[in-house]
């Protein structure tokens, strides 16, 4: 009886199974659907804005572009025109000290506002407040007003001359990418500030009671619990500092037009400028393609050095 | 979760994203012109006959929407015009719609509003535009129009020729303009420096600018345009009236000339009010910076287009009509030519637009130049402007040729009014224009605009002919050896 109900059910068990595997499936489509209907608008407005224009950038490059007329195919011409610019490798020098000047004037002022506004007893929501105004200036405003702190008889200069110091030329060669970190420091550190704040906060209070205990001052608390308890925190901002400032050229365009003497000239300001002004789309779509090629190599890069931190 | 409210938000996310890609899916028109283009679709093939000019019964039987140039939205007078204008054209022609709509032309954003079809029938551009708009299809050829308009022969040739374009007429002139020096009379004044000769020479600007020079209070002597392409159109008019120009075109080739002895004599122009400490040292002034600059009284001279900085300084920076004066750009020597580069405003029609719409729009554009109409909406603008407390500046050229019955009973107007500014008739008899280059302006711009800046910011000697020389050399490689002289 056994042997025979064993052989039965062996023999239904095919006509059987495809009926429970449609089961499966349609238990795990109806789990799935709605999380993906929702999922659904903001994939075809990533594909519709973001990876669309991407690959059309991509096959612009390979063209003479054309909007009426239409475009013609011209290969590796732009890629060679653009590596022949002797401008574009003034643009990158610009970007490299842009960004490597933005890392030592800039990156570390939210780090200390946020640990210094986190150590206030009193005060702490103001002092957030006002760490936060800046960013919220628009930015035509922005650039008007620190015009008007660079100009030779603005507030700072007038201040320097009043104590007895020399003018300050901030818009030299020599000084204008430096005016413009600070400018962009000055409204920027607001957002990155709230951001550390956010994660001092994730920081367990027993740990800085222990530090206190073992006798740590202030220093030592920030030395050995606060950093350590943002170091994930800081390399992340570091890499998105570092993205962005690669891509800057709004101040860049407003505050200096790229001068003098292309000395404010960013990558992005020249693709902007072989686009806008010399109309130039196929060249500044090749620029635009190099670019996404360095930051997708970078983003990677950083990505296994950060892989390989954490197996530490 | 509830099943039927599940559905039911499910359906609206449809619907949502229905709309959504709705929106997405017009490929080349702009919710504002996709009335005009659904209309248009429909009548092009029996309107087209109506662009060669005899066909106009036929055009209005069939429906055209356009859309017009509008101003910014607190310009309410001239809107509030447009609108009466707009009323007064549909009313004599049922069969068209027109929609005002607000876009300033840029040369930064017209290849996106090309590219989205997104720009008005018909609009206002610059006079350096029309090289490149033609070249890249952007705008249409109104010839066949022109030869039926009865007043086409009317235009001022002057005016009309930056849009006459290998034998075709692409734009009709709004109101034209040469380079000038604006200067702070008051700040003279003030100083108890006399005023220079209107006949002045570069010398004479110089020392005029060093009188009046006062660094300590952030006045300076003159302010040039130092930041992006308005750095080397600036500099063009030294170039000018030194006798050089920007390029030659022979044997279809387009060659660097602004390398010259007179390339070099306005660049050393440029390195003397360097050197005599009589220009803002904030060099990063773009059109409006240096503009502002003027209006604030930060400087006693500016260059601009002969009304504009004029305008700027009564209008909106408060300096009386009577303190601010127009000189020509300075010349070279004594008795020397003052040529300043030409400019102006022109009505061109959007070549995207079908054949209907193009000529519906020329018909608007031009419905009432040489009007009464016209001359009365100045007459009322000037009245307007008088309660505001302001000053109308007239432009020094006009579509109309000033000694046509039309040009006098313009002159009229303006001189029954107390509150129009009146031009220097020595100011007329000296000064020249000049119309811009024809290939590649803006490139050859933005590369003067380097050598400009290195100019002024510099701290000791410079090679002025040999940076002149590495212009030359990169903008021929980089952009006139690529041009095609058709």
């Amino acid at each position: 009886m056994g042997r025979f109900m064993a052989t039965q059910i062996q023999a239904q068990a095919p006509a059987k199974a495809a009926p429970l595997a449609n089961a499966s499936l349609s238990r795990r489509a109806k789990k799935y659907i709605w999380g993906s209907l929702f999922l659904l608008p903001a994939v075809l407005i990533f594909l519709l804005f973001l990876w669309v224009p991407i690959a059309k950038g991509i096959g612009y490059s390979f063209y003479q572009v054309d909007f009426v007329s239409g475009n013609t195919f011209i290969g590796l011409q732009n890629y060679k025109e653009v590596l022949g610019n002797p401008d574009f490798y003034i643009a990158i020098k610009n970007t490299l000290y842009y960004m490597g000047l933005a890392l030592v004037v800039g990156f570390w002022v939210p780090i200390a506002m946020a640990i210094g506004v986190s150590e206030l007893k009193w005060f702490q929501g103001p002092a957030r407040i006002i760490g936060y105004l800046p960013s919220i200036i628009p930015a035509i405003v922005l650039y008007g007003m620190w015009q008007w702190f660079y100009d030779p008889i603005g507030p700072i200069n007038s201040f320097l001359n009043f104590v007895g110091l020399p003018s300050f030329d901030f818009y030299s060669k020599e000084h204008a990418m430096f005016s413009l970190v600070i400018l962009e420091t000055w409204q920027n550190f607001g957002s990155a500030t709230l951001i550390y704040i956010a994660g001092l906060s994730a920081i367990p209070k027993d740990t800085y009671e222990a530090a206190e205990l073992d006798g740590a001052g202030v220093w030592g608390r920030i030395r050995y619990v606060t950093l350590p308890g943002i170091k994930n925190l800081i390399l992340l901002l570091l890499v998105l500092q570092l993205i962005s400032t690669s891509q800057a050229f709004q101040s860049q365009l407003l505050m200096f037009g790229g001068g003098p003497d292309n000395g404010t000239l960013t990558y992005l300001l020249l693709t902007t400028r072989e686009a806008f002004t010399y109309f130039n789309f196929g060249k500044a779509s090749a620029m635009g393609v190099l670019m996404f090629i360095f930051l997708v190599g970078f983003s990677l890069l950083t990505m296994k050095l950060r892989k390989g931190g954490d197996e530490e | 979760m509830n099943k039927g409210r599940s559905k039911r938000m499910l359906a609206y996310g449809s619907l949502a994203m229905f709309v959504l890609l709705a929106g997405c899916a017009s490929k080349t028109n702009t919710a504002d012109n996709k009335e005009t283009n659904a209309n248009a679709n429909a009548k092009t093939e029996n309107a087209a006959g109506a662009s060669n000019g005899a066909g106009t019964e036929e055009a209005t039987a069939e429906k055209v929407s356009i859309v017009a140039y509008a101003y910014p939205p607190d310009k309410t007078a001239e809107n509030a015009a447009l609108d009466a204008r707009i009323k007064r054209f549909t009313e004599e022609n049922p069969n068209v719609s027109i929609t005002p709509k607000y876009w300033k032309y840029e040369n930064s954003e017209i290849a996106i509003k090309m590219a989205s079809n997104s720009a008005q029938t018909e609009f206002t551009t610059w006079a350096t535009e029309g090289k490149l708009l033609t070249d890249k299809k952007w705008i249409a050829d109104l010839t066949d129009y022109m030869a039926t308009w009865p007043y086409a022969k009317d235009l001022n040739a002057f005016a009309t020729k930056p849009y006459v374009i290998e034998g075709k007429t692409y734009g009709i002139p709004i109101d034209a303009y040469g380079m000038t020096i604006t200067v702070n009379k008051k700040i003279f004044e003030d100083k108890g420096v006399p005023l220079p000769p209107m006949d002045w020479t570069m010398e004479e600007f110089i020392a005029a600018a060093k009188a009046v020079n006062d660094p300590e209070k952030g006045i300076a002597g003159f302010i040039p345009m130092g930041k992006g392409t308005e750095a080397g159109w600036n500099w063009t008019n030294f170039l000018y009236t030194a006798g050089g120009d920007i390029q030659t075109v022979a044997d279809g080739k387009v060659t660097a000339a602004f390398n010259s002895e007179a390339g070099l004599k306005a660049l050393q122009f440029y390195n003397d009010l360097k050197v005599a400490n009589v220009i803002p040292k904030q060099w990063a002034l773009g059109y409006g910076d240096a503009l502002s600059m003027f209006n604030q009284g930060r400087g006693a001279m500016v260059m601009c287009g002969s009304g504009n900085a004029l305008d700027g300084a009564i209008n909106q920076g408060g300096i009386s009509k009577d303190d601010v004066l127009i000189y020509p750009i300075p010349s070279v020597t004594k008795g020397g030519k003052h040529i300043g580069v030409a400019g102006g405003n022109y009505k061109v029609i959007n070549g995207l637009a079908d054949k209907a719409q193009q000529k519906a729009a020329f018909d608007f554009v031009v419905d009432e130049y040489f009007t009464q109409d016209y001359l009365d909406a100045i007459d009322q603008q000037i009245v307007d402007q008088k309660s505001k407390k302001q000053v109308y500046v007239p432009q020094l050229i006009n579509y109309w040729n000033d000694d046509s019955e039309y040009g006098k009973q313009y002159q009229a107007i303006l001189d029954k009014h107390d509150n129009v500014y009146k031009y220097s008739p020595e100011l007329i008899k000296l000064m020249e224009s000049k119309p811009e280059a024809t290939y590649e302006t803006q490139a050859f711009y933005a590369e003067m605009a380097n050598v400009i800046q290195k100019v002024l910011i510099s701290k000791g000697d410079l090679d002025l002919q040999k940076l002149l020389d590495e212009a030359a050399a990169k903008v021929q490689k980089e952009n006139f050896d690529k041009v095609k002289v058709q």
